[in-house]
């Protein structure tokens, strides 16, 4: 972000705003506070009146009994391997096709980017019902892999926009120095551009994280075998298991949330960075 | 041979020997194909190839596991007369119109006091966005309980004396819908105020300057200068709200399973229960279709006016 100038804003309007922004914030992170702070109570201060908002008694009893259900660890696990195989199999699919679409002029080039428009705008649900079919008989039900192909498909085309801005956006010295030393364009991509472009390759591949994280309703069908639940499914099961038991939901939801929350604070500058800009021009 | 022909020769080799030629100006597709195989193969086999698979399923009594027949038009004539599917693409509506109105507009002053450096702006920016990283599930989880009748919002409203007695947000026919809308705009609001910051930071410093200049306030400046340079952000925004505002599914599976009987209930939703609950593949491909030739239709009817206007 760059430096704003200084007093564009009156102290009054500076101070409604940052009011109103203030009010907007703690809605925003009011209901997971709620959630963490829930997760830190026995069973008897959950349905306390008036609510506690900071646990008089603080307890780490529901982690350790919900971390001890070994479901919920096999359900972190399915989650890290479906949202990392997904980002692979999407990130080097679209980098190829993002190179192609940034340096190459060639026939058929607006009936690719038809091709991928055609994916922002088709509503998931569908598709749905042959995908489960065409899943069912490759046999990848029940498998991580039926969970991982579909969903990298799904998310392509947000990478290959990023991407190609990206490589389009590299100097054309390097292209033609390539091409003077008879170097082919595979060789260009691999050894010269991919490392220019590292910034652009983790945004896409922590935006695809994220999403393929909080996937639901695909892992929903396709997943009928305990063992091969996501987190956000395993929640869900849970919830229509323990019903009141809110002080353990709250202990899963939290665990459910820790690796993307944790990545955003952390690599924020990626999700804010100017790698998304040029998909916004009109 | 003259001088002026010896030139040409000259700078005809000299340009044919120029470091100027790079692969955009040479039109090889051979290699542009051949690094789109993976993409293509990717999209073809799992979004295009199921797209004409539901077609051709919605003309046959599918069931999903057993050979299906074919029955013509049967499936669309059923829904035609089908109150709950009637119900389920008003419903559809009715979340589409508000959460897109609401995600278009909402996010764009907001980007616009980040923008121009309003105190704390990183941390506004931080948490407001903190809402779309957090799982779907774990946010409608979080939000079914708040929104209980003994829950953490009607005990705010009451303790502020917004209400007077505890509202059935999630079971009072006349909220659930609603309610399942207001969660979609909390949950997506940071999408589009990062898609409106990613735009603004587009546009030079001079515009506002400028304005600065001519003594245009924070209103006029938005409504003449922010609102018009962001057109192409204010049409992606559209886009991407209707498109996901359409195939909502997890926050009503959460909060209202659809209910109370249907009230909640969108066509996504309907397609989904069809198909995995009453084993109806065909009825639900046939749904699948309409929902398809609505979004498409609308997509493409909005894109055309949208460039149109300007």
């Amino acid at each position: 972000m760059r430096a704003a100038p200084r007093g564009a804003f009156g102290p009054i309007s500076r101070t409604v705003v940052v009011a109103i922004l203030g009010i907007a914030s703690v809605v925003a992170v009011g209901p997971m506070l709620w959630l963490v702070s829930t997760s830190f109570k026995d069973r008897g201060d959950v349905f306390a009146v008036p609510p506690e908002f900071i646990p008089a008694d603080p307890t780490l009893d529901n982690y350790a009994y919900v971390w001890g259900q070994a479901d919920v660890q096999q359900y972190f696990v399915n989650s890290l391997l479906v949202s990392a195989g997904t980002v692979l199999l999407n990130v080097s699919a679209a980098a190829l096709l993002g190179f192609a679409l940034g340096r190459f002029r060639f026939r058929g080039r607006r009936l690719l980017f038809l091709l991928g428009l055609s994916t922002m705008v088709i509503p998931f649900p569908a598709i749905m019902l042959p995908l489960f079919v065409a899943t069912k008989e490759m046999g990848l039900t029940d498998n991580l892999l039926g969970i991982i192909i579909p969903t990298a498909a799904i998310n392509l085309w947000l990478s290959v926009y990023i991407l190609r801005e990206a490589f389009g956006g590299l100097p054309d010295e390097l292209e033609e120095a390539a091409v003077i030393d008879g170097c082919s364009p595979a060789r260009l991509l691999f050894r010269v551009m991919l490392p220019l472009v590292k910034a652009p390759l983790a945004t896409s591949a922590i935006l695809v994280f994220t999403l393929t994280w909080s996937e639901f309703l695909w892992p929903l069908v396709i997943m009928r075998d305990h063992a091969k639940f996501t987190i956000s499914v395993g929640l869900q099961y849970f919830m229509s298991t323990l019903t009141s038991n809110w002080h353990h939901i709250a202990a899963i939801a939290v665990i459910a949330s820790l690796p993307v929350v944790v990545i955003f604070l952390v690599l924020q500058r990626y999700f804010f960075s100017d790698v998304l800009a040029g998909s916004t021009k009109g | 041979m003259n001088d002026s022909a010896l030139e040409t020769r000259r700078g005809r080799a000299a340009r044919r020997a120029r470091p100027g030629r790079t692969w955009r100006t040479v039109r090889d597709s051979r290699w542009g194909w051949l690094l789109a195989v993976p993409a293509v193969g990717l999209i073809g086999g799992f979004v295009l190839y199921p797209a004409l698979n539901t077609l051709l399923y919605s003309f046959t009594d599918f069931n999903g596991l057993t050979p299906a027949s074919w029955v013509g038009m049967r499936q669309y004539t059923t829904l035609a007369t089908d109150p709950v599917f009637h119900r389920t693409l008003l419903n559809s509506a009715l979340i589409t119109v508000v959460v897109t109105v609401l995600l278009v507009c909402l996010p764009l002053p907001v980007a616009y006091w980040i923008h121009r450096g309003i105190p704390f702006r990183r941390f506004f920016r931080t948490v407001l966005y903190l809402p779309v990283v957090v799982p779907i599930i774990v946010s409608s989880v979080a939000w079914k309980w708040m929104l209980d009748e003994g829950g953490l919002v009607n005990h705010v409203l009451l303790t502020l004396g917004i209400v007077d007695e505890p509202v059935s947000w999630l079971s009072d026919p006349g909220w659930a819908i609603w309610s399942v809308a207001g969660v979609i705009v909390w949950r997506a609001f940071g999408i589009y105020l990062l898609i409106y910051l990613a735009g603004l930071s587009t546009l030079p410093d001079e515009h506002f300057e400028a304005a600065a200049i001519d003594g245009a306030g924070h209103v006029r400046t938005f409504a003449n200068i922010v609102v018009p340079q962001l057109r192409g952000s204010i049409v992606l925004s559209s886009v991407i709200a209707f498109v996901a505002a359409m195939r909502t599914f997890d926050e009503i599976y959460v909060l209202t399973g659809g209910g109370p009987v249907n009230a909640s209930k969108n066509t996504a939703y309907y397609i989904w229960e069809s198909a995995f609950s009453f084993f109806k593949f065909g009825y639900g491909s046939a749904m699948a279709v309409v929902l398809l030739v609505i979004v498409l239709g609308l997509v493409l009817l909005g894109l055309r006016l949208a460039k149109g206007a300007r």
